[in-house]
């Protein structure tokens, strides 16, 4: 069987989601919920393929990618972030009330708390994805975590 | 119980795995089985990364990327003249001419600041955070006063029979529609059963509309929504139908802004093909106007307002963190203008014969501008 050789654009962009595919996700999952972040995350792709040309060029192709995913998403800020419930049975350790509480927390605080220590994502890698400064990673994340434990605490 | 940490660690984890195996018993949940983009290039390139990222594999086949990715033609749709604009024109004029930074007094502007609504001759801003909103008051050049606090997310607001109505989501009622009164007392109104989201609302002739999404039956394992129009009877929702054929919006589209015309309701929408005004003609039809006839999905409008006898649409565009106005007189011809140092608009409101346009800037920082003779300028205005 013959085998085409892949295009350099090809190879690159396989090189970037390589690289960012996995990070881009959860952040995206972070802050949509994992069906509509990961269908932002896929929707992000198509627009880096589409405009890969313009990608390349940038030094932060994965916040740049985030904000198109952020964009993608529009529709959803619309409606309350979506949440699988706590099943028991597959989670015993997991507090009930805890998707509850992720929800509430702020875009950002959920983004920051998820991606620190759902995914040990580290400060700076959360900070470029974010676009914003690892000083406030740690806020978002101080702020989070304090919010998460007074409603569970509360619960 | 376990540490924080560890609980959001397994609860993340573990609700992942779940999502991934519903993913890969059936790919048909990304492609033929949804109200996909009518873009076959993209479609096809989101299935692969769907199905890809899902495995974990990265070993994708792409298309080339010189082919033709214009989307397919829409249904053609008769236009009849446009009507005529009644609201009188302001006396300004816009120039090209902008100030630059943020005004002194956008200290007082609250952070999360999104939204901007006229009320009993008021400006309000409303801030949203954390599932919560706060209703500012303004008045003059003094610093805006907390009024109200509403329980959810606040989306859009208007004045109806001297209370101003909000849309927006709540936590638990989802969809969320709040009555807030004279003496700022909150009434949680139902939202229409049927919708998923709402979110434009206008008053036209002593009646209220608001706009929203309902799920698309005939999809049922989509995300996306058909768009829904809902007509406030005084004791609750009564769904106006809109022919799908002329409300054809593709994959992630939908209604973004609802506008009194007059006496005529019209109503904005877009998706990844172009964006488009929809005016009424009767009870049962509409004119369909071409604003713009390109991609939007990545620059959304956002904000309506009417100047000099034009109607003007504003596009925010979050991925540039940039806005684009589209004016025009007849609402048949649109001109596209930038005004790049107001940064991201988020709202325009009238109040009386002034417009205030609130916005962000680079920083994250809000900024409230108003239309001046020599264009936007800070509000209120610097002091020296």
């Amino acid at each position: 069987m013959k085998t085409e050789p892949m295009s350099p654009a090809v190879q690159g962009f396989e090189a970037l989601f390589a690289a960012h595919e996995i990070p881009l996700r959860r952040a995206l999952v972070a802050a949509y919920g994992h069906e509509d972040g990961r269908e932002a995350a896929a929707e992000a792709w198509v627009w880096a393929w589409e405009h890969y040309d313009r990608l390349r060029e940038l030094e932060n192709p994965a916040g740049y990618l985030y904000r198109v995913g952020q964009s993608k998403a529009r529709k959803w800020l619309r409606r309350p972030v979506r949440l699988p419930d706590v099943e028991t049975a597959s989670m015993p350790s997991v507090e009930p009330k805890l998707p509850g509480a992720l929800r509430r927390l702020s875009m950002k605080q959920r983004q920051v708390v998820v991606l620190r220590h759902a995914y040990d994502t580290p400060r700076r890698e959360v900070a470029e994805l974010l676009g914003i400064s690892p000083a406030t990673v740690d806020t978002h994340l101080a702020r989070g975590l304090a919010k998460l434990r007074a409603e569970l605490r509360e619960s | 119980m376990s540490s924080l940490k560890s609980q959001i660690a397994e609860y993340m984890a573990t609700s992942e795995i779940t999502l991934t195996e519903i993913e890969t018993r059936g790919p048909e949940r990304s492609t033929e089985g949804r109200a996909w983009w009518r873009n076959p290039i993209a479609a096809f390139v989101s299935a692969t990364i769907v199905t890809l990222a899902a495995i974990g594999s990265v070993a994708l086949m792409l298309p080339d990327r010189t082919e033709d990715v214009t989307p397919t033609q829409g249904p053609v749709v008769t236009t009849l003249p446009p009507p005529t604009m009644t609201r009188p024109a302001v006396t300004s004029t816009t120039s090209a001419t902008t100030t630059t930074g943020s005004p002194d007094g956008a200290a007082w502007l609250e952070p999360n600041a999104h939204v901007a609504v006229e009320w009993a001759t008021t400006l309000v801003l409303i801030e949203a955070d954390s599932g919560r909103s706060t209703l500012w008051l303004t008045a003059g050049d003094v610093p805006p006063q907390r009024a109200v606090d509403v329980a959810g997310t606040v989306m859009a607001g208007a004045v109806y029979e001297d209370s101003l109505w909000l849309t927006g989501f709540d936590d638990t009622r989802g969809p969320a529609v709040w009555a807030v009164g004279g003496d700022h007392s909150v009434r949680n109104v139902s939202a229409p059963p049927e919708a998923v989201w709402v979110g434009p609302i206008a008053t036209v002739a002593d009646t209220m509309w608001i706009a929203g999404g309902v799920p698309d039956t005939a999809h049922p394992e989509s995300d996306d929504t058909l768009p829904g129009l809902w007509r406030w009877t005084g004791s609750g929702w009564e769904r106006r139908g809109l022919d799908t054929s002329v409300f054809d919006f593709g994959h992630l589209g939908g209604l973004d802004l609802l506008i009194p015309l007059g006496d005529r309701l019209a109503l904005v929408g877009s998706d990844r093909s172009g964006a488009w005004l929809f005016v009424e003609i009767n009870s049962e039809s509409w004119s369909r106007h071409e604003i713009v006839p390109r991609e939007v999905v990545v620059g959304f409008p956002v904000a309506w307002y009417e100047h000099d006898g034009s109607m003007v649409i504003v596009s925010s565009d979050l991925l540039e963190r940039a806005s684009v106005f589209w004016t025009s007189q007849d609402l048949e011809a649109w001109r596209e203008s930038t005004e790049p140092s107001l940064g991201l608009i988020l709202d325009v409101a009238r109040v009386g014969d002034d417009l205030y346009l609130l916005a962000e800037e680079a920083a994250g920082n809000k900024a409230l501008y108003t239309l001046a003779e020599s264009g936007w300028v800070p509000w209120p205005p610097t002091s020296d």
